[in-house]
């Protein structure tokens, strides 16, 4: 019974500028990673071929190393790998594939549709109904075509599309491309693997986003997974599966800290982060200089075992008690100013002075405590 | 702090020990004339605090010529309730020991707790200056330094802070002042002294914006990329187009269809066109007839006119003959006219040479009398002039020779004196009758004579008597008187005389004769400048013009009557009437060449007249006009028809619309050519476009946008941390620096008051402003009209002088406030006070010397006379 690997929207050449340049370097890294595993898992699977659709690359001026480093990570499926390409590598006139083949670095069992056609494959006994992008905006339903298409006898017809499923996505949504929600009963296909959609997300019995490898942005949706798609026979429902390629978990915390025992929560979470987290935390609220340093303290233990950690403290107020400003030897006008510091967090109007004030804030007890820990001259 | 001793050794001019004791505690006051020491015993107490036992910059200390010495100086002073002894040895012999009560310290040890207890620092290296000095260097004026407060008081500042910290208690900071440097510094190490951004800051920036561009750029070109990707496939669809519908072959058809059509309309223009060529032949031929026709009916006209012609001009030559004679008359009239004139003129010509003729010749008379009278004249002086001459030759007498000659005489004289006195004297008286001879001469009667020589003496009938006289000399003599009688014999005779007056009335006829010779010239010359014969020659000359004028008088005619005109009326009158006949002469004629050009003209007239009537008359002129008519008509009809026939084929062409049609076959031609054309260029733009393409898609331009734009944000959120934290600091540094200056103003407090104080004694109801710096600043006094403000700086020296000791007295009443040790020194600090305002700082340094040791060094005791301290000299005998 053949058997599929579906995949899609790997993004390759994508970079992440809410990163630091090297965190951006590793993440981006893992995508053309995850394809490597997915080579892995179809082998392993011994899956008849393996189903990309759409939007491989991220743009079409992708570097020449990229392209290779893509085809490459290929190496670990001999089988068939049938793609098209999506909304943001259509095949226009001029391409990243026509780059790509210029380079002559397409791997000889893949599969490129670079218009819309029926692939068959007579030993696999499947047909492949392709409908790749070949403009930079689509308006009309590329799908349209399948109802038309005749396939050999005997032979499956997969259907592969890229674009958004009318009625069913309310939310965001890459592309305009439109697709009935009953193709593949209109078309009699047996499966119709979808691209654009970067959570794993089934549309029918039939029909499926595979969704993104390896998740790609803070918003859920459950991307990470490749569908090992198995069809016993033709009309037959397929039963999917789905495979964990995703390496790294995106989480987004925001913690408001009102209370001592709030820091402590939020620390003690910190101290869970592990290695595949890529992790953005805002904190909001106040703490006293205490509180402050175990937090920061926290953070940088925890930044340096994640993969990213993004830490925005700019709405947290620094709130020195008494016995902070005691601690610091903070008498006479430095007292004072401290305590002005600490009241204009509140007060000002403008939230960039409130920032501001609680920096200096910061700067100062900072300055105070070292000096304390030195044991610097009165 | 009090001293109580100061002793100096080997210390300039104090070789052998020099000690002050028994100082009071308030003032003290030390006199001495320059030169005595006052200074040397301030500069060895600012030793023994300020510089290092160690130090070699301190040779001025050495006494003079002695290098070898160690100076030395002690101080005993006392501070609260313990007693202090200091002993600095320097150079040769290097040692600092220093006891506080029971305590002992030495060397830099001692140095060290002597800083800390005073309020100074030592120099890293070399001598200690004026920034090291603190509080001392504040309360002990220098000489001449006691107006320049602003240096003391900024070298004192931080120790006076630290002072009046600690006296003001728990509004200052005990950190306060390292923690603002730090801040300060870290706040500096982003930002300028103006707020701009430097450093790592403004290289945040300058990395953020050099990003950005390259972003943006790339974001153009990706644009451009994807525009051109864009326009490919948009030119690839056309090209493919193209290729499937050939456009140029339809409109290539159409074109041909079109030139066939035009080809068959363009023959039916050709025979339009030969019929429109005849039509114009024809017309011309009706020119030419038409032509003819005229031709005759002019000559005809031309006849009459002809007529007309000659008829005029006969009348004219009629009139002009009049004219004519009119003219000669007149000029006959003016002919006589001229004649008449002419001969007036030659009368009055001939009287008026008669009169100048007459004229010339009396004139030559007169001339010629005059003349004859100057020759006579200067002949007679001639002849005189010549006979003057001969005087003068026949008297010649040289000058010499007359000289000559009466000199001799004069010896003659001389020597026959001589020779009488010499001579043998002869006295001799006769008988009647009777006589000797004396040589030759024949004596008789009485008489004597001189015998200067051998005589004679014949007696006759007796004999003969030889008188030879005596004397030597008077042969001499006589032979002296010889020759020179013979010389002047021979000289008058060369002269021709024969005595000397002979020669002297020569010689004075010559020089007369000279005299009146020059006159003669004289005269001679006035007659006659040019000489005698110029003279004859112009008689001569004079003689000849009156002849001849005197001949040509009578050839002339005898005088007219009536008598003559004037001359010039004459030639005017004869100039006018020539004038009037030329004019007559000339209209005369022009009136006959008038005439005869016009009975050319009217014979000429006549001439073309008659030949036109020949030829109006003949014959062959009538049956040649009627030809010409007939002519006319046949060509007339054939004209009409082929007018008719052309406007038919007109018609069709016009119908046909060649015009537009050509235009088609132009258009459909462009079009073809233009379609063709422009497939061609497409598919060489595709090959362009498709290899510029491929070598930007090469450069993965929007990975590599992808990348930057990671670097941007990342350096986006940098710069926001850096600008973060400069505005954090500068808000530090404003509130920090905010709260000190505060602070200070509140220590300023007790210092004003302190100086207000002694301000009055000197100023009443003056104030003093004192700056933040501790400085004084803006000084208001009453004046006679008011307050009046000046700065302390714009004071004069006095001024700032007393101003710069009653500052320094407050900062010491602050300073003892908060329990530190005041010593008060002043060298020479009041020079340029006035009698007057010494007496007012008397009051003040006496009042301050209730509280505060001070040891005043002057060379004027006088202004401290009442200053309540008994002055102590100085002098390095004692």
């Amino acid at each position: 019974m053949p058997s599929f690997l579906h995949t899609a929207d790997w993004q390759i050449g994508r970079q992440y500028s809410q990163f630091s340049p090297e965190d951006s370097s590793s993440i981006s890294e893992a995508r053309i990673e995850a394809v490597a595993t997915i080579a892995r898992l179809a082998a392993e699977n011994a899956v008849d071929a393996v189903l990309v659709a759409g939007d491989v690359f991220d743009t079409q001026t992708v570097a020449e190393r990229t392209i290779r480093k893509l085809f490459n990570a290929m190496q670990g499926f001999t089988g068939p790998w049938i793609m098209i390409p999506g909304n943001h590598d259509a095949a226009l006139t001029e391409s990243v594939w026509t780059q790509a083949q210029r380079l002559g670095a397409l791997p000889s069992n893949l599969h490129l549709a670079l218009t819309g056609k029926v692939i068959e494959f007579p030993e696999l006994k499947f047909a492949a109904l392709c409908a790749p992008l070949t403009q930079r905006h689509t308006y009309n339903d590329l799908t349209a075509a399948f109802d038309d298409w005749e396939t050999s006898a005997g032979m499956l017809r997969i259907g592969l599309a890229h674009g958004s499923v009318q009625g069913i996505l309310a939310e965001e949504i890459d592309s305009t491309n439109p697709i009935a929600p009953d193709r593949a009963h209109t078309a009699r296909l047996d499966y119709l693997a979808l691209g654009d959609w970067h959570g794993c997300k089934q549309v029918d019995a039939r029909t499926w986003y595979s969704g993104t490898p390896e998740q790609d942005r803070f918003k859920g949706n459950e991307p990470g997974y490749a569908l090992l798609v198995q069809i016993d026979a033709p009309s037959t429902v397929p039963a999917v599966t789905r495979l964990q390629t995703g390496r790294f978990i995106w989480q987004e915390w925001a913690h408001h800290l009102t209370i001592a025992s709030d820091a402590d929560q939020l620390v003690a979470r910190l101290e869970a982060v592990e290695g595949k987290d890529i992790l953005k935390v805002t904190l909001t609220g106040q703490t006293d200089l205490s509180g402050q340093q175990k937090i920061v303290e926290a953070i940088n233990r925890a930044h340096a075992r994640a993969r990213s950690l993004e830490c925005d403290q700019a709405g947290l107020r620094l709130m020195p008690t008494a016995d902070d400003i005691a601690a610091l030897k903070a008498d006479g006008y430095l007292g004072e100013v401290i305590a002005e510091l600490r009241d204009r967090q509140g007060e000002s109007a403008n939230p960039e002075s409130r920032d501001v004030a609680t920096h200096a804030l910061g700067l100062l007890t900072t300055l105070l405590a070292e000096r304390q820990r030195a044991g610097a001259p009165v | 702090m009090r001293l109580t001793k100061i002793k100096l050794e080997h210390v300039r001019q104090f070789r052998a020990p020099f000690e002050l004791a028994n100082l009071s505690s308030g003032l003290n006051l030390f006199t001495g004339p320059n030169e005595a020491g006052k200074s040397t015993v301030v500069r060895a107490i600012r030793a023994a605090f300020f510089e290092r036992y160690k130090t070699t910059s301190v040779d001025d200390l050495l006494p003079w010529g002695d290098s070898s010495a160690t100076p030395t100086v002690e101080l005993d002073f006392e501070m609260g309730s313990q007693a202090f002894h200091l002993r600095k040895c320097f150079l040769n012999k290097k040692r600092c020991e220093l006891k506080a009560g029971d305590k002992q310290f030495d060397g830099e040890d001692a140095e060290q707790y002597l800083a800390d207890l005073l309020g100074f620092e030592f120099a890293g290296k070399g001598s200690s200056k004026p920034e090291h000095w603190g509080i001392p260097g504040l309360l002990w004026i220098e000489q001449g330094a006691g107006q320049d407060i602003a240096d003391s008081v900024g070298n004192a500042t931080e120790h006076l802070r630290k002072v009046l910290d600690q006296s003001v208690g728990e509004v200052a900071s005990t950190q306060g002042d390292a923690v603002i440097t730090k801040i300060h510094n870290e706040r500096d190490a982003l930002l300028t002294s103006t707020g701009r951004p430097r450093a790592v800051y403004v290289e945040a920036i300058t990395e953020r914006d050099a990003l950005r561009v390259r972003v943006a750029e790339l974001g153009d070109r990706i644009a451009t990329y994807q525009a051109q990707v864009d326009q490919l496939g948009k030119l690839r669809d056309e090209d493919l187009t193209d290729q499937q519908t050939k456009p140029w072959e339809s409109l290539r058809a159409q074109q041909a269809e079109a030139e066939q059509r035009l080809a068959a309309i363009e023959t039916l223009k050709g025979h339009l066109n030969a019929d429109e060529l005849a039509f114009a032949q024809l017309k011309d031929k009706q020119k030419l007839i038409a032509e003819q026709l005229q031709a005759f009916d002019a000559q005809e006209r031309d006849l009459k006119k002809r007529e007309l012609a000659f008829e005029e001009a006969q009348s004219v030559a009629v009139a002009q003959k009049g004219v004519c004679e009119i003219r000669d008359a007149a000029r006959l009239a003016a002919e006589t006219e001229y004649e008449l004139a002419t001969e007036s003129l030659a009368i009055s010509r001939q009287e008026d040479l008669r009169a100048d003729l007459t004229r010339s010749a009396k004139q030559a008379q007169s001339r010629v009398a005059t003349l004859s009278d100057t020759l006579a004249k200067a002949e007679a002086e001639q002849g005189n002039l010549l006979g003057l001459q001969k005087a003068i030759r026949d008297s010649q007498i040289e000058k010499t020779e007359i000289e000559s000659l009466r000199d001799q005489q004069t010896k003659l004289s001389e020597i026959k004196i001589r020779r009488e006195v010499a001579a043998t004297r002869l006295r001799f008286n006769l008988l009647p009758g009777q006589s000797v001879a004396l040589n030759e001469e024949v004596l008789s009667g009485v008489g004597d004579r001189l015998v200067s020589s051998d005589t004679t003496v014949r007696i006759a009938g007796i004999g003969e008597l030889q008188i030879t006289p005596g004397g030597t000399d008077l042969a001499e003599l006589a032979r002296e008187a010889g020759e020179l009688f013979a010389s002047h014999q021979a000289l008058l005779a060369r002269i021709g005389v024969t005595t000397l007056t002979e020669a002297e009335a020569r010689y004075v006829l010559n020089q007369q004769s000279r005299s009146d010779l020059k006159h003669c010239e004289k005269t001679l010359a006035s007659l006659g400048p040019d000489g005698m014969d110029v003279l004859r020659a112009e008689l001569d000359e004079q003689k000849a013009l009156h002849e001849d004028a005197t001949n040509k008088l009578d050839l002339l005619p005898p005088c007219p009557d009536p008598p003559a005109m004037a001359l010039k009326q004459a030639v005017t009158q004869q100039t006018e009437a020539k004038v009037a006949l030329e004019t007559a002469t000339s209209a005369a004629g022009d009136a006959k060449i008038a005439l005869a050009t016009v009975q050319t003209q009217s014979e000429g007239s006549e001439r073309e007249r008659d030949a036109l009537l020949g030829l109006v008359s003949a014959p062959e002129r009538k049956s040649k006009q009627a030809d010409v008519n007939q002519n006319a008509l046949t060509t007339k009809a054939e004209r009409d028809a082929l007018e008719v026939r052309i406007q038919a084929r007109k018609e069709e062409v016009d119908a046909a619309r060649p015009d537009i049609l050509a235009q088609d076959v132009e258009r459909f031609k462009r079009s073809g050519d233009q379609s063709e054309r422009l497939f061609r260029e497409r598919q060489t733009s595709i090959t362009v476009l498709k290899s510029k393409l491929e070598e930007a898609g090469a450069q993965g331009l929007e990975e590599n946008r992808a990348e930057l734009s990671v670097k941007l944000d990342s350096a986006e959120r940098r710069l926001a941390e850096v600008k973060l934290r400069a505005d954090a600091l500068d808000l530090l540094v404003d509130l920090l620096d905010g709260k000190r200056a505060a602070m200070t103003k509140r220590l300023q407090a007790p210092l004003q008051k302190h100086i207000q104080r002694y301000l009055q004694l000197l100023f009443p109801k003056a104030t003093l402003d004192i700056g933040e710096d501790l400085v004084p600043g803006l000084l208001t006094r009453i004046g006679g009209r008011g307050p009046v403000s000046g700065q302390f700086a714009e004071m004069s020296f006095g001024a700032r002088e007393q101003m710069g000791v009653i500052s320094r007295l407050a900062y010491a009443d602050l300073l003892k406030e908060g329990g530190r040790p005041t010593l008060i020194i002043m060298d020479d600090a009041l020079v340029h006070s006035d009698p007057q305002r010494l007496q007012q700082m008397q009051r003040v340094v006496f009042d301050a010397s209730q509280r505060h040791q001070i040891l005043v060094f002057t060379c004027h005791p006088e202004n401290w006379r009442s200053a309540g301290a008994d002055p102590v000299a100085i002098s390095a005998a004692g």
